[in-house]
């Protein structure tokens, strides 16, 4: 794991935050979240970032833009204005997707599997101990993240390199 | 878990302080004008990480606005020997000997209130309600008090000079999520304030207990249970009501509010009878994780709206319309 290659603040490092919140101060929620995950693998594309999912291990090898990779089973594009107002409310799941600031690739199933395992998991975040704090950085990642978010177009159809093998990022103290 | 009840008003001393699991107490106000529908709910719970005050308002103009605002346990302030609590520097809430005053500033938003309110009526206490075979609740409220102060609310400054008011304090012990629900009214009519509860198991197969009490600041009646009869008409299904802290909307379901378009509810005893026409307009919805499962949460659907009044009261008819609130749980 290279911790230097996820900035303090990015979507990566508060998604992987998140989750580890969650393990700790609601395993119930984060058992169940594992579980309707099983093995699938998320390419998350938010705002400028992006990072894997894998296992409820957060895979921050990932870098800009691109097409999915053929590992992943799912891919997420999501602009970060996007995923704030979804998370305060002011957005729907559908809104979104029909504005195309949110596009989803991947098996209907696996895509019925990822909605169960992140509602899951925002079930387990407001159930902890701060979850105003998780909010709080969610909104400042979006607040530094590049102002030319990859997802108002759709997904960009010339390959990529093949991504390096991918390590888990550290979990948090 | 603090006291917030130490308000000592004649007739209804101190209860023993709330503790332990699942303990929860809160104060609701709630105040009208035409312009201005403002709800306030200031509360204590615990929770596996430690009890948690928090400060909630929902405020309806043109639409509505909405504030949580959460206070660190260190920073929660709670007098034990009067109605007096301060959660951080956001909220202060206390009680004079003659009136209540209420000062809440959201420091995200910015928006403020600061009221006071003079109970015009007696206030009514019911104990020990059961919400579920193993859980109950008690229910300290003032049907109407007259509110005067000002709330800036979505960047609009509001004066209130003796708007009506309503105000309750419950608490008890026993989770968000248990086998029960109910639905709350409170309307506030020229001369007659009304007040109703109505319990049910949560599926709303069967109705645990019905509470209609109508004050003047004279007289008290009250019908209970068999002597009432609601019938809800129509539902709305609307999709943008909104969902309170709105962080809860992606895991709150979208037909939960399920709103009748109208509620009759009727009371008879002897010569007392009622005819109470509700028609909620406005609505927001309060959403609160389950406590039972991990995977749900409970909804406090609040819709503020008219109601009509057709009554004959100790043998004098009354009508007319009022300000209401209609609080289902679901």
């Amino acid at each position: 794991m290279t911790a230097q290659m996820v900035r303090a603040d990015d979507f990566a490092r508060v998604f992987h935050d998140t989750i580890a919140v969650v393990r700790h101060e609601v395993p119930e929620a984060f058992d169940r979240f594992v579980a309707a995950l099983g093995d699938i693998t998320v390419d998350m594309q938010v705002g400028g970032d992006r990072f894997g999912l894998h296992r409820a291990q957060v895979i921050a090898h990932r870098r800009g833009p691109g097409s999915p990779s053929p590992r992943d089973d799912v891919t997420l594009q999501i602009e970060s204005h996007a995923l704030i107002a979804l998370v305060e409310g002011t957005i729907t799941l559908t809104e979104a997707l029909a504005a195309r600031s949110l596009n989803l690739i991947g098996t209907t199933s696996d895509l019925g599997a990822v909605e169960h395992a992140f509602l899951l998991l925002v079930h387990g975040a407001v159930r902890s101990r701060s979850p105003q704090a998780l909010l709080d950085r969610l909104t400042l990642a979006a607040s530094r993240s590049p102002a030319n978010d990859t997802t108002s177009s759709p997904l960009p159809t010339d390959q990529q390199p093949p991504e390096p093998a991918s390590s888990p990022m550290e979990d948090s103290p | 878990m603090g006291h917030l009840d130490r308000c000592r008003r004649p007739g209804f001393g101190a209860r023993p302080p709330l503790a332990g699991p699942n303990a929860k107490e809160w104060h609701h106000i709630v105040v009208h004008t035409d312009e201005l529908h403002l709800l306030i709910n200031l509360s204590e719970s615990e929770t596996p990480h430690g009890s948690v005050a928090r400060t909630i308002v929902m405020a309806h103009t043109d639409r509505w606005h909405n504030s949580v605002i959460t206070a660190d346990h260190h920073d929660v302030a709670i007098s034990t020997s009067r109605l007096d609590a301060r959660y951080g520097s956001s909220t202060h809430f206390w009680f004079d000997g003659d009136r209540y005053h209420v000062r809440v500033h959201d420091p995200r938003s910015h928006d403020s209130i600061e009221i006071e309110l003079t109970p015009v009526t007696s206030a009514s206490m019911l104990t020990g309600v059961t919400l579920s075979p193993t859980e109950k609740l008690s229910w300290f409220f003032a049907p109407r008090l007259l509110a005067t102060g000002t709330a800036f609310v979505g960047g609009k400054r509001f004066e209130l000079r003796q708007a009506v008011a309503y105000h309750d304090h419950n608490w008890g012990r026993f989770d968000w999520g248990g086998d029960y629900a109910w639905e709350w009214i409170s309307v506030v009519h020229a001369e007659w304030s009304v007040t109703a509860s109505r319990l049910l198991n949560l599926a709303r197969t069967r109705v645990t207990s019905q509470f209609l009490q109508l004050e003047n600041g004279t007289d008290r009646i009250t019908f209970r249970d068999a002597e009432i009869q609601v019938v809800s008409h129509g539902r709305k299904r609307r999709a943008d009501v909104p969902v309170v802290p709105g962080a809860l909307r992606l895991i709150t379901p979208s037909l939960l509010e399920d709103i009748p378009e109208r509620m009759h509810w009727q009371a008879r005893r002897g010569a007392n009878q009622l005819d109470l026409e509700l028609t909620p307009e406005s609505i927001v919805r309060l959403v609160i994780p389950s406590e039972r499962a991990v995977d749900d949460v409970v909804v406090l659907a609040e819709a503020v709206g008219a109601g009509t009044l057709d009554a004959t009261l100790n043998g004098v008819p009354v009508q007319g319309r009022g300000h209401t609130i209609v609080e289902l749980l679901r």
